[in-house]
């Protein structure tokens, strides 16, 4: 996957309170990824993702929030290099954590981010949240290494609120589950 | 005359005046008044109407994911006619030959956006877009935003496939003549389907290759063909947004590499890829791009391209222009700046001051945000139809000449999917 900076791909106009539209969803499950969360099922994954925040925020170098790289209501936020959907922070999750209510979709698919702040190379997971509509608040439509629907595990056109989760699409949220440069954790 | 006289004439002369006015009253009011005869008739409650006619090759059909629904407008008249609601998603239609008939892969959960999902094939009727028959599908459809690709008629009409993706792929295979579903085919690391021939999908795998699955008489397979890699999916993916020519399909790369495959033949033959993109246009950032970026008439071997001036990762960005290729000579014979297709707000048209007015300012004053998808009509007079996401207008042009001919505004609130009458059942 091509690693550049960050950039904000859709229209600026557009990125505040689309309507539900279609989310071009995000792509595959990585056994990582799936390994770490289908424990315990989509409740357990919750309870993880919360418990990752705080255990990666104590490793993990944010770069400053009064720029776009270090704000998580922004597009051009780190993590959100390779993101296809509807902002999670910003439908009352937080970057790492679903909305109140819904279902985080176990099976996901992940980018390799740059943060600006080390200027390490992360592996982040775009895990949908399911169980109620399309949230319409910020979409960010970014598609930095993304490939198409065959090539699934790098392509961010593919809605994952299935399986378990299996219910209609609201947000996604954007975990750090690893170090590009390492074996994801 | 005493005053008691007098009081006697105004009172005589009053009546007289009254009855006089009274009297051309009635006589206006009899000659304005319709005649007895042409009065409005009763009328009976219940009637629906339906269309006169199953399909026109100017009629479009437009995937709205946001309502769940494909609208169908007359690109002549801009009328709307009817839509067909189709659960979540982005719906696509497919037309038999018989032009009887509509079939939309739908999925639905009982508690709206949770609950038991249910997949389901709906046949609609073609004159009025009444559901009149289902198969129920296996619960696990591919959900993803593409217009095309996730589902495909066969050519003798007989079979539907889906794309499934859990995310093991496969193809759920619908026997239309039974109404029943035939099989479930698993296509391990190849996705969505095209029709390729009476009894035969494609399918688009991980290693740039294809696997083809053809069917017997109960839908069943009774031949598997996986080809060499045709592209490298690493380097320069194709879109999945081909569009067919006859036997052939044309695919795109994001480097604009034109990748066509026959078909005709047992085994698919891969002709040598070409440029979209002079060395000129590449210099100049030119890229293809968009959500259904390709478009073809089919009778004239012309085909569409919707392209941008961007970097690399912008393969799904808008486009400004649709550049022309005639697909014998490999030349391209035409450019066509787009216009804006308007603004709609849910589902109502943004339109204001005289006409051109209206189009000095959206072509010269807002922003341009760029065309996300094209499609052609398929007859002698064809349209070139373009759209844009997040808006329910479409602009309408001349395919030959590339005129912007109007605007049309369906009642859309999203726009992901444009589909004209496919050109095998245009004789029908």
């Amino acid at each position: 996957m091509k690693r550049t900076r960050p950039k904000f791909l859709a229209p600026a106009g557009f990125s505040r309170g689309i309507p539900g539209g279609w989310r071009i969803w995000s792509a595959i499950g990585t056994a990582a990824a799936f390994a770490l969360l289908t424990a315990g099922g989509p409740v357990a994954s919750q309870q993880v993702a919360h418990a990752e925040d705080a255990e990666s925020s104590a490793a993990l170098v944010e770069p400053d929030p009064a720029t776009p790289e270090g704000d998580p209501t922004s597009p051009e936020y780190w993590r959100y290099c390779s993101i296809d959907g509807f902002l999670a922070s910003e439908c009352g999750g937080t970057q790492t954590s679903c909305p109140p209510g819904t279902l985080m979709s176990p099976i996901t698919w992940v980018g390799t981010c740059r943060n600006p702040a080390d200027g390490r190379d992360y592996i982040v997971s775009y895990n949908d949240c399911c169980g109620k509509g399309p949230c319409g608040q910020t979409f960010v439509h970014r598609n930095e290494g993304d490939k198409p629907v065959y090539y699934s595990h790098k392509s961010n056109d593919i809605g994952w609120c299935m399986g378990e989760a299996n219910a209609a699409y609201n947000s996604t949220v954007s975990i750090v589950i690893g170090v590009a440069d390492e074996p994801a954790q | 005359m005493s005053p008691q006289t007098a009081r006697s004439v105004r009172s005589q002369l009053r009546v007289r005046l009254r009855r006089r006015s009274a009297l051309l009253a009635l006589l206006g009011s009899a000659l304005l008044a319709p005649p007895i005869a042409a009065r409005v008739p009763i009328e009976p409650i219940g009637r629906v109407a339906v269309l006169d006619k199953p399909f026109d090759p100017h009629w479009l059909w437009a995937a709205d994911a946001l309502n769940a629904r494909l609208s169908l407008v007359d690109l002549d008249d801009s009328a709307f006619l009817g839509q067909l609601n189709t659960g979540w998603g982005v719906p696509a239609a497919l037309f038999p030959r018989s032009g009887k008939e509509i079939y939309v892969p739908e999925t639905y959960f009982s508690r709206g956006t949770r609950g038991e999902r249910t997949d389901v094939a709906t046949i609609y009727d073609a004159i009025s877009l009444a559901p009149v028959d289902e198969v129920i599908l296996p619960a696990k459809r591919g959900i993803n935003p593409l217009a095309t690709g996730n589902a495909a008629l066969s050519d003798d009409d007989r079979f539907l496939a889906v794309f499934n993706m859990t995310p093991a792929t496969s193809l759920s295979i619908v026997d239309l003549e039974t109404r029943s579903l035939a099989d479930e085919v698993s296509t391990p690391g190849c996705s969505l389907a095209y029709a390729v021939g009476a009894r035969r999908f494609a399918t688009l795998c991980a290693d740039g290759g294809l696997l083809i699955v053809e069917l017997d008489d109960a839908g069943r397979v009774s031949r598997r063909i996986r080809s060499e890699p045709f592209f490298d999916p690493e380097a320069d993916p194709v879109t999945e947004k081909a569009v067919r020519w006859g036997d052939r399909w044309v695919f795109v790369s994001f480097e604009g590499y034109a990748y066509i495959v026959d078909f005709s033949g047992d085994e698919p033959r891969f002709e040598p890829r070409w440029s979209l993109l002079s060395d000129e246009d590449r210099e100049q950032s030119w890229r293809i791009g968009g959500a259904q970026h390709l478009a073809l008439h089919e009778a004239s071997g012309r085909l569409f391209s919707l392209v941008h001036v961007g970097e690399v990762n912008t393969h799904k960005d808008a486009g400004t222009e649709v550049w022309v290729y005639d697909l014998a000579s490999h030349e391209r014979v035409q450019r066509i700046e787009l216009h804006n297709p308007g603004f709609t707000f849910m589902g109502y048209p943004i339109k204001f001051g005289a006409d051109w007015f209206y189009e000095f300012v959206l072509d010269h004053v807002v922003p341009r945000n760029g065309i996300d998808l094209i499609a052609v009509t398929q007859d002698d007079d064809p349209l070139l139809v373009t759209g844009a996401k997040f808006t329910g207008a479409v602009a309408v042009y001349d395919a030959r000449s590339g005129e912007l001919i109007r605007r049309i505004f369906t009642p859309n609130m999203s726009m992901l999917g444009l589909f004209t009458q496919p050109r095998r059942s245009a004789a029908h």
